[in-house]
């Protein structure tokens, strides 16, 4: 078999996308110019490495130093220009519109992110193929052991990995050039942070750990990098969806895919901080497992409940023929009333885990001790109970209020311009009036620092500590009682998001029995 | 019919981008779709090629929904939208070989379908040139094209002409031209009717989301020669005739401009000097009313020419004089 048939053979079966890609890169100066500074740079620290080694003579181990910089290098090429470089690649591919050409051209998005990210990384193994062998000789240069060198540069590469995928997510959620602009200077921006961030992080690592084996701490260091791979593993794929979505046309689903990964992964988290509660003891993860959740939800929501209302009729093709399935999966499916049903089945899920899980165990079940906060023994008060109890209830009712407020502004008052873009930005226009208004308040009035007052701090979520910080039964109990409120008021909505779901359904028996009279029709003159 | 489109409809909110619209054509044919800015004619061919969805009514491209089966009309259709869609480091080549692989051909097959195209549009010289730095016309032969990659029995051409200089817009009608002996069907939009009134078998004339005029391009001569055309929405088939009428004065006549309007029939009209231009919709009996109300107005007319319009001010008149 020839060279120019095995080129063709790998052509044929890889994602098009990838082959476009490097042909371009191949041909672009920036990537050329890039591996060859890298390789220059390459060349310069092993230069310095073994001029320092001499000097100070056999022996000495300077290793891990010599592979900081080796990795310092990964890093920034790994967490910044490599994004960067995915992220005008597929900002490219909206500006220009091509992405709606290759979907119509059997390239579906998921085929597009696969590509995109695929390409990114063949682009990044050639770089490391650059490097590895450079910081293989590291080695014998003493100072850090194999096990820590194959850990450093795997997760080195995985990070890198994410943050391609962050970079392309971001590029998919610009939509117009000015976003472009926008997305641009604030992702580098984050990923310069970032970048120092870990610098720090990782250097210290290297530093105080230089050897995986013999400082004790390998099954904790294992442990911290499967909870680590965990928690960014699940954001990966949430980020591979929304970016699938928004290459995904408006007519066709956007939503499902992504509103079934974010249930899944509460899931998931909720036994992955469960583990560590039971594991370390420490029970105040899951008080972050609640506000993580919270703070994901309230973003979720925004989405979810701001869609369009109209579900367009490809989608609707798709609804379940059968009733019961509509009833059990049905606040899966787009549209914004189905969306408020999805948000409070969620919520509602997760506070019976929330609440649910730690009572169960304090009854018996496991390691009993460990909810003694939460379910503090008879007589036995406790400030961080009322804590417990209250962060994610207001939390969730803040959500109902805010996203309950402009659902209802925009249904009553500005039903024509319900486009999810302007709810999402009244969403948080709202919260910053409700976090100013105390403020301006207390300008009026000419009294300043009443944090103290918690009746004035209502209208300002971020000032909820206030509330639970001491028990304040009043006005956290009106909080969740506005909360309620709201929610009882989208029962409706939820209900007509159902009756919408039955509504497609009877229409498509109608369209279908339709069609096949029609086709029934035609096949008597087919036959003559 | 290969395409079929039965009260197709697709607002976006308040704007009635297609209100249920109906045309069909068949294999081998040319259907010229015409409308001013903002028809429609976008929004109706993106229908069609799978990329949004109508809220009512049905299309059908080779006898598949393409609500239903977007997958199996892609693989029968070429669309080649209004824009062009650049990839930069890319020659013409890889670029048509690179939507070759999106459509799944492998090996020789791809090679041969590229190799056919190019010799189609006359791409051969330019197969080494980057497709960013393609002028517009090469840069439209180019997006024919990738749209003729997969050997598509439907083509869909959203204003292939337009920006081009003479030269090359005869070039890319005489291609569309060949397409269509070849036993392709084609939609090809526009917004000048004359532009393609000489390869058009049918043509469909749209404007703010409603077919105002359908026909063969012999049967809407015909039309016009006797004097009447028909007209897609009002049904005032009672030898209404579109005339341009030249009347002039014997003083400057800008302070006529209101009476004219004001009278039945008139469109528009235009005063250059002592001229008014005016464009009329209407039986003869109402040109005669126009003149006689000048005259009770006591205005100077020493001239009143009317005049036959040509397929430009059908055009004008169907889309602009379609106000219900
Ligand atoms: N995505 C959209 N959202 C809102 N309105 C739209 C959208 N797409 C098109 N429209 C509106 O629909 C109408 C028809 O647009 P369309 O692009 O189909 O016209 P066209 O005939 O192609 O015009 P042109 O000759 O300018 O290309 C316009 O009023 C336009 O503003
Ligand atoms: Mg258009």
């Amino acid at each position: 078999m020839t060279q120019w048939h095995i080129a063709e053979r790998i052509t044929d079966r890889s994602n098009p996308i990838v082959i476009k890609e490097v042909r371009q890169a191949v041909k672009s100066k920036a990537y050329i110019g890039l591996y060859l500074v890298l390789l220059f740079v390459c060349v310069v620290i092993s230069l310095f490495a073994c001029g320092s080694y001499l000097r100070s003579g056999v022996g000495s181990s300077i290793g891990d130093e010599v592979f900081g910089a080796f990795l310092v290098c990964l890093w920034i090429t790994g967490f910044v220009l490599m994004p960067m470089g995915a992220f005008h690649s597929l900002a490219k591919e909206r500006t220009e519109n091509t992405f709606e050409l290759l979907n119509i051209s059997g390239l579906g998005p998921g085929k597009i992110v696969r590509g995109k990210l695929g390409a990114a990384i063949v682009q990044l193994g050639l770089i490391y193929s650059a490097f590895v062998p450079f910081m293989a000789f590291t080695y014998f240069l003493r100072g850090i052991d194999l096990p820590m060198m194959i850990f450093l540069i795997v997760s080195t590469f995985l990070i890198s990995v994410f943050f391609i995928m962050l970079a392309i997510t971001a590029s998919a959620i610009a939509a117009t050039k000015r976003a472009f602009g926008l997305m641009r200077a604030g992702f580098f921006f984050v990923l310069i942070i970032l970048c120092f961030y870990i610098l720090g992080g990782g250097a210290s690592l290297i530093f105080f750990g230089g050897r995986m084996f013999g400082s004790g701490g390998l099954s904790e260091l294992l442990q911290a990098a499967l909870v680590t791979a965990i928690v960014l593993g699940s954001y990966f794929v949430i980020l591979y969806l929304l970016a699938v979505s928004r290459l995904t046309f408006l007519a066709d689903n956007r939503s499902t895919p992504l509103k079934i990964a974010f249930t899944v992964q509460s899931l998931i988290f909720a036994g992955l901080f469960l583990y560590l509660v039971i594991e370390t003891g420490e029970e105040e993860f899951w008080i972050v497992f609640g506000l993580l959740m919270a703070i994901q939800w309230a973003v979720v929501g925004t989405f979810v409940t701001t869609e369009p209302e109209e579900i367009s009729r490809r989608v609707a093709k798709t609804v379940a023929k059968r009733r019961i399935w509509r009833w059990l999966f049905g606040y899966f499916w787009p549209g914004c009333n189905l969306g408020w049903a999805y948000l409070t089945l969620n919520i509602v899920l997760l506070l019976v885990i929330y609440f649910g899980v730690p009572w169960i165990v304090s009854l018996g079940w496991g390691p009993v001790a460990r909810f003694g906060l939460l379910f503090p023994k008879p007589g036995a008060a406790s400030r961080n109970g009322w804590m417990f109890l209250m962060f994610p209830l207001l939390i969730v009712s803040y959500i109902f209020i805010f996203l309950g407020l402009t659902s209802i502004i925009f249904r009553v008052f500005a039903r024509k311009q319900r486009s999810p873009y302007v709810q999402r930005l009244f969403v948080v226009i709202l919260l910053a009036l409700g976090a100013a208004l105390p403020f301006m308040i207390e300008g009026l009035l000419g009294i300043f620092g009443t944090f103290a007052n918690p009746w004035l701090q209502l209208s300002n979520p971020f000032a909820l500590w206030v509330l639970v910080e001491r028990p304040r039964p009043g006005p956290a109990l009106t909080v969740i009682a506005l909360g309620l409120l709201f929610l009882v008021v989208h029962l409706r909505i939820i209900g007509r998001g159902y009756l919408q779901l039955g509504r497609i359904a009877k229409a498509n028996r109608a369209r279908q029995a339709q069609l096949d009279s029609s086709a029934a029709d035609l096949k008597p003159k087919a036959n003559g | 019919m290969i395409v079929q489109l039965d009260n197709v409809r697709r607002h976006f909110g308040p704007v009635k981008a297609v209100d249920d619209i109906s045309f069909g054509f068949d294999r081998g044919t040319i259907c010229g779709f015409i409308g001013p800015n903002g028809a429609g004619k976008t929004t109706t061919m993106r229908i069609l090629a799978t990329v949004d969805v109508p809220q009512a009514g049905e299309a059908d491209i080779c006898g598949h929904s393409v609500i239903d089966y977007p997958d199996r009309v892609r693989q029968r259709i070429g669309f080649m939208p209004d824009y062009f869609g650049t990839y930069n480091h890319m020659t013409v080549w890889e670029y048509l070989d690179f939507f070759g692989l999106t459509y799944g051909l492998h090996g020789k097959k791809r090679f041969d379908r590229v190799r056919r195209v190019m010799d189609f549009t006359d791409l051969k010289p330019l197969a080494e040139r980057d497709v960013s730095d393609l002028s517009k016309g090469m840069k439209q032969r180019v997006s024919l094209g990738r749209a003729l990659i997969n050997d598509p029995e439907v083509l869909i051409l959203d204003e292939p002409a337009a920006g081009l200089d003479p030269r090359a817009r005869i070039e890319v009608l005489e291609l569309i031209q060949e397409l269509a002996a070849n036993g392709k069907a084609l939609l090809v939009s526009s917004h000048i009717l004359a532009e393609l009134s000489k390869i058009c078998d049918e043509v469909v004339i749209i404007d703010r989301g409603k077919i105002r005029l359908t026909g063969t391009m012999s049967e809407i001569r015909h039309h016009l020669r006797s004097g009447r055309f028909k007209r897609g929405s009002a049904a005032d088939g009672d030898g209404a005739t579109a005339k341009k009428v030249t009347i002039t004065f014997s003083k400057p006549a800008t302070d006529a401009e209101k009476l004219i309007l004001e009278q039945p029939g008139v469109q528009e009209v235009r005063i250059i000097g002592t001229e008014a231009v005016v464009e009329h919709i209407g039986t003869q009996e109402s040109l005669a009313n126009l003149l006689k109300a000048l005259v009770t107005a006591e205005w100077p007319v020493v001239g009143f020419k009317s005049e036959q319009e040509g397929l430009e001010d059908v055009f004008m008149a169907v889309t602009e004089g379609g106000l219900e």
